[in-house]
């Protein structure tokens, strides 16, 4: 395939669908804006730009009446004029009817079919055997870089333009992909891998049943060996047993045992009949002991009681005896006694006497001192009532008083009011000084006055010749006059109401009072202290007196004489109190006497009895047997004791000589020797049919061979699971390996798509990447700061911008492999909001500086900054 | 006055061939009563006038009941005396094999030689010594009672014993149930009939061992015989004559490739091809061949498995080394070649711990790509 570059110059249409005749003309190497809407059959144009490069011009059918105006029949035709390095190429078609091809350039020419060989050729693409063409598998490059409106969001549609950007990528890297074997191997290493793993990476399936089986294989021989083991145990034990069975039958114990059994019987039977002897000794020894135990008693018996009589006979008379002597003691005591009483008597009689002696001489002296005392009295009571007396009459005159120092000090207050009122009353007086002339003399109201006038109202003054003069003070002195007259006839009037003639009196009045409260005072201290008890206490003290010292006649009696009476009467008291203590001992000592003389007689009275009653026992029992029979029966009884003793020792003496422990013993072992052998065998016995019967049910089961089997089986299993965990880790290690190597080369592959869509990326979106299918080209995801999108979940606008971008990078591929085509975009952008359409402009721009873009729009304005030429249609 | 018997020995019967799944390992276990019958046959047919069977008739005590009842059965076509030595195998313990046999009330001919104790009959002829293992493993030699045992005059003196013999069978000489190679002479034996080695073999003057009737393992040692001896009086030489019996025939196959291709390996078998079903198999491959070799190998041995008896193929050491043809038949280029190189790499670094699961990767790629990727 010739790499060349193509560039569109001219284009003219005529008779093709809508468009009449429309002639493009100088297009530019990089953008060109055709505008025209859509009516005006801007997306023909592109129609018509294909139907000359692709469509055969002999085609018919559909494709051939799509190009006709509606339900018109004329012959469309389509000239273009293009650069291919370099070369100017003129290319005509008309289609439908009188169908014509033409080729021209480079000094080449062609007609015919001819032209459209060429023209493949040329483009490296498949012209349609027959029929009309598709973009996807007739255009070539052409398919993927010229986007008819409304399509520009869908996927890439890269078709026949595929082999071409592979080989545009493989001349770049040098690889091609694994291709449809390469997928195919991976996928049944993907089965492989799954056979023997889960989406864990944990072996599942037959992998994992034959590791499972193993163990429980395993555990299943592990079992078995015990069992095994239990087996050879019991054979052995087995062994064993037979063994001592054997050895027994061989040296014929159980035999020998009985025999030996028999002997130690006998010779024990023999030892017997010596115990049975001893036993019959000792119980008739024990016997004898008791009989002479009893008769011994019985003597002591007799002896004791003649022993008792005896000595209660004695005590008999001894309490007879001490009777009389007590009853003699309490005579004499008597007798003491009533001296005593009599001795008394006596005593009591002089204690009076001297009391009453004593009693006469106090009263005596008492009533001399009652005398003295009633004179004394008799003075001291006189002036008591005296003082009293002067006391009532001060009191009296006290009670009478009527001022009191408030009114004092009320009247003495008016006083100094009258006083004040007074001297304001001068002050504000006019003060006339009279010097008459020699004997003249001045008078007011008739009323001569002296040199001083002091004048406090009108008045008229009457000089001596001179005549009168009026006087008036000014001033308010006539208000100060009534106020002093005021205060002067209040005091007047207290005066008067408290019966007084002036303050002076009332002062004297009050001095008197004092005085008269003094005295009071002065003379109730002395009645207190003549009469402390009061004046009435002190008269009858004094009548007490005076009856007490009329009581009698008066005696001269010296207290010295009173204190020695008083003494005498002490001291005969005492010896009185002294009798009285003697009389009551000695009847307390007759009274003793008599208690024990009581007891005594109680006493003698019991000794009797007894004697009596010991003496009719004692009788009695003589009768029975006399004193010397029962000592008979002693000595009989000792002696046959002393015989049966004897008896016994011996036959001890023989038992012990024939050492009957010893034969015990020996026939004790020898029995039990002969049971246990005996129980020994049936033991051995039993369990050796046991374990005969137990072998044989194991036996059946053929464990050996089980185990054996089992084994082996083990053996090959570990064999097997070694070859399977080794497939299954080549499984894995295959699809380990395909798929890195895959997803290796496939990143490889990409690569210039993601270095060229790069540079136009970052004028939309930073940060982002799109990410082709290595086999199909079309967009798989674009990936924005790290987050893969899949194309079709991205907004409608993002879907026609990235598929612009890749179209324009795969177009830089091409290009720099040799097939440009220039890019044909048809409304390709209306999806884009204004913001995006501007960066946009910038991609476009961007494009433009390499390759021929060619912008078919309805919408005129939206180019307009795009510095790029403008034609309308 | 000659004495012709059948010696043979380790029978083995009721072993498993648990390492041989499925209906292989059951014919084999079977296949070793079926040529018991044929060993019962044989005697009849050669009219001896015992059969001797030197221990380990069984493989083990505790074979099930109805191993031993089949057994029993299997010998019946031969109604002479057959004395059956107790072995390491089936040593006569306080409870074995034998013990359970005796219960089961076999036949009069069977004899159980569980005692060292003459066994006499025959006329006088011939009398048998035995050395019974009463232990799987006896430390004293049990055939010493053979030197001092009285006899009558004239009788042929046939010894009876199982285990290896001193100093004679190294590898196979074990501590225990060593059994001195002059016993024949010093107990004046006509014959000492052995069991317990597998082959047959004369190991020292008139001491045999007949091997076992069938073939039980993958090694050269001629065993799928029995003997059937003459001897014409106590003092004349044996006449031995080694009958095969086996069924099956065991091989072990060893072939390396070193031109790239299996055909080393494949030749080998054929060889065997004759009487396949019969044989039972054990080939070891070595040496490294292509992948497109390796795949064809596969396909050959799984025809090869399906005619032998049973085919065990050791495949460890074998190496897959692609070719470039072999790269280039899964893929000249992409990510597959790149797949192909990396595991190529792998597979040849042994010190790579997944050097092996990288050949079986590759070998499993090339499998995938022959069969179409499925």
């Amino acid at each position: 395939m010739a790499g060349a570059e193509m560039k569109l110059r001219r284009i003219e249409v005529k008779d093709f669908r809508k468009l009449g005749h429309v002639v493009i003309d100088d297009l530019g190497d990089g953008l060109n804006v055709i505008v025209g809407d859509n009516e005006a059959g801007k997306s023909t144009l592109l129609a018509a730009l294909r139907a000359a490069l692709f469509e055969r011009h002999r085609v018919g059918g559909a494709a051939a009446a799509a190009m006709q105006p509606y339900n018109q029949s004329v012959r469309p035709e389509v000239a273009l004029e293009f650069e291919r390095d370099g070369a100017i190429w003129n290319l005509r078609k008309a289609f439908c009817q009188r169908q014509e091809a033409q080729l021209s350039g480079n000094g080449e020419r062609y007609t015919g079919d001819a032209v459209e060989d060429k023209l493949a050729e040329m483009f490296g693409f498949t012209p349609s055997s027959s029929g009309g063409t598709k973009p996807q598998e007739h255009h070539g490059v052409f398919g993927l870089l010229w986007v008819e409106q409304g399509m520009s969001h869908r996927q890439l549609g890269i078709g026949a333009g595929r082999n071409h950007l592979a080989s545009a990528l493989e001349r770049e890297i040098g690889q091609v992909t694994g291709g449809e074997r390469g997928r195919a191997l991976l996928s049944a290493a993907e089965a492989r891998r799954d056979q023997f793993w889960d989406k864990r990476g944990n072996p599942r399936g037959d992998f994992k049943s034959l590791a499972g089986k193993i163990e429980d294989d395993r555990q299943q021989l592990a079992d078995m060996n015990r069992q095994m083991a239990e087996h050879d145990e019991r054979v052995n034990r087995l062994a064993g047993i037979q063994n001592i069975l054997a050895r027994y039958q061989r040296d014929d114990t159980l035999e020998v045992l009985r025999k030996r059994a028999a002997a130690a019987r006998e010779a024990f039977a023999a030892v017997s009949g010596l115990e049975e002897a001893l036993r019959a000794a000792e119980s008739s020894a024990e016997r004898a002991k008791l009989r002479h135990e009893a008769s011994v008693a019985r003597n002591a018996t007799r002896q004791k009681l003649i022993a008792d009589l005896a000595a209660d006979l004695g005590a008999s008379e001894s309490a007879r005896l001490a009777r009389e002597e007590a009853s003699a003691t309490l005579a004499r005591l008597d007798a003491v006694a009533a001296q005593a009483a009599t001795r008394l008597d006596k005593m009591v009689e002089a204690e009076r006497a001297a009391t009453a002696r004593l009693r006469g001489m106090e009263q005596a002296l008492a009533r001399r001192q009652a005398a003295q005392a009633v004179a004394r009295l008799t003075g001291q009571l006189k002036l008591a009532e005296e003082a009293d007396e002067a006391r009532r009459k001060a009191l009296a005159l006290v009670q009478g008083a009527t001022l009191t120092a408030e009114d004092l000090a009320a009247l003495e207050k008016l006083e100094r009011g009258v006083e004040q009122a007074r001297m304001r009353l001068e002050a504000a007086s006019v003060r006339i000084t009279l010097h008459p002339s020699a004997g003249q003399a001045a008078q007011v109201g008739g009323k001569p006055v002296g040199a001083e006038l002091s004048l406090s109202r009108d008045t008229t003054l009457v000089l001596e010749g001179f005549g009168e003069i009026g006087i008036h003070p000014g001033g308010g002195t006539e208000e100060l006059a009534r106020a002093a007259d005021q205060s002067a006839q209040a005091l007047e009037s207290a005066l008067r109401r408290l019966g007084l003639a002036d303050i002076a009196a009332a002062r004297a009045a009050l001095r008197q009072q004092d005085t008269a409260r003094a005295e009071v005072k002065t003379h109730g201290a002395t009645v207190a202290a003549l009469a402390p008890n009061g004046i009435e206490a002190l008269r009858q003290e004094l009548v007490r007196n005076a009856l007490l010292a009329e009581g009698g006649e008066a005696q001269a009696v010296e207290p010295a004489d009173i204190e020695a009476a008083r003494r005498a009467s002490v001291e005969i008291e005492a010896q009185l109190r002294g009798a009285e203590v003697e009389l009551r001992e000695r009847r307390n000592a007759v009274e003793a006497a008599r208690r024990e003389l009581a007891v005594l007689d109680e006493r003698v009275s019991v000794a009797e009895t007894r004697c009596a009653r010991l003496r009719e026992e004692l009788a009695s029992a003589r009768a029975t047997a006399d004193d010397r029979l029962l000592d008979e029966e002693v000595e009989r009884e000792r002696q046959a004791f002393q015989a049966a003793n004897e008896a016994r020792d011996a036959a001890r003496a023989a038992l012990a000589g024939a050492d009957p422990e010893a034969k015990q013993i020996a026939l004790k072992q020898a029995e039990q020797s002969e049971r246990e052998i005996e129980a020994d065998i049936r033991r051995l016995d039993v369990e050796k049919r046991e374990i005969e019967a137990a072998l044989r049910a194991l036996g059946k089961d053929g464990l050996g061979e089980q185990l054996a089997l089992l084994e082996g089986q083990i053996t090959a299993a570990e064999a097997k699971l070694k070859s399977v965990a080794l497939e299954a880790e080549a499984a894995k290690l295959l699809h380990t390996t395909l798929a890195d190597a895959q997803r290796e080369t496939k990143d490889r592959w990409l690569a210039p798509v993601r270095e060229r869509s790069a540079p136009y990326l970052r004028l939309i979106q930073a940060d982002s990447d799109i990410v082709l299918h290595d086999e199909t080209f079309e967009i798989e995801q674009l990936v924005r700061n790290g987050v893969a999108e899949p194309f079709g979940a991205l907004s409608v606008g993002a879907r026609e911008q990235i598929a612009v971008i890749t179209r324009i990078a795969l177009a830089d591929i091409l290009r720099e492999a040799g097939q440009e085509a220039c890019i044909v975009l048809d409304d390709a952008l209306v999806n884009t909001d204004e913001a995006r359409l501007e960066r946009m402009h910038l991609v476009l721009g961007k494009a433009a500086q390499n390759q021929q873009v060619l912008i078919l729009t309805c919408r005129e304005r939206d180019f307009l900054q795009l510095g790029a030429p403008i034609r309308r249609m | 006055m000659a004495f012709r018997f059948l010696h043979t020995a380790d029978w083995q019967i009721g072993k498993p061939f648990g390492s041989i799944p499925g209906d292989a390992g059951a014919e084999l276990r079977s296949q070793r009563i079926a040529t018991i019958g044929e060993v019962a046959r044989l005697a009849a047919a050669r009219n001896v006038d015992a059969v001797l069977v030197a221990g380990d008739a069984f493989d083990s005590n505790e074979v099930q009941d109805r191993t031993i009842l089949r057994t029993l059965d299997a010998l019946k076509p031969f109604s002479g005396r057959w004395i059956f030595l107790p072995g390491n195998h089936d040593a006569a313990l306080a409870h074995s094999v034998w013990s359970r046999l005796r219960q089961m009330g076999p036949e009069e001919n069977i004899v159980i030689a569980d005692r060292p104790q003459l066994i006499e009959g025959w006329d006088g002829r011939a009398v048998i010594l035995p050395a019974p293992l009463t232990r799987r493993r006896e430390s004293l030699d049990q055939t010493e009672w053979f030197d001092t045992a009285a006899t009558a005059e004239g009788a042929i003196r046939i010894g009876l014993a199982h285990g290896s013999v001193a100093n004679r069978l190294p590898g196979a000489a074990e501590a225990s149930n060593e059994i001195p190679d002059n016993r024949a002479t010093t107990a004046g034996l006509a014959y000492l009939a052995l069991g317990d080695w597998h082959g047959s073999l004369q190991i020292a003057p008139r001491t045999w061992y007949s091997g076992t009737p069938e073939t039980d393992r993958h090694r050269a040692n001629r065993s799928g015989f029995v003997h059937i001896v003459e001897l014409d009086g106590p003092d004349a030489p044996e006449r031995v004559e080694a009958v095969p019996v086996s069924h099956y025939r065991w091989h072990q196959v060893e072939a390396e490739m070193l031109d790239g291709t299996c055909n080393a390996g494949l030749d080998a078998l054929a060889e065997l091809e004759a009487d396949a079903a019969r044989r039972v198999v054990s080939l070891t491959l070595k040496g490294g061949i292509s992948l497109a070799e390796r795949y064809q190998l596969g396909i050959e041995l799984e025809k090869w498995r399906n005619r032998f008896h049973h085919l065990d193929v050791d495949d460890a050491g074998l190496f897959e080394e692609p070719t470039d043809d072999d790269l280039d038949a899964l893929d000249s280029s992409g990510f597959v070649r790149l797949a192909v190189e990396r595991l190529k790499a792998q597979a040849a670094n042994n010190a790579d711990p997944q050097a092996a699961a990288a050949r079986v990767a590759l070998r499993m790629m090339y499998v995938d790509h022959m069969n179409g990727g499925r």
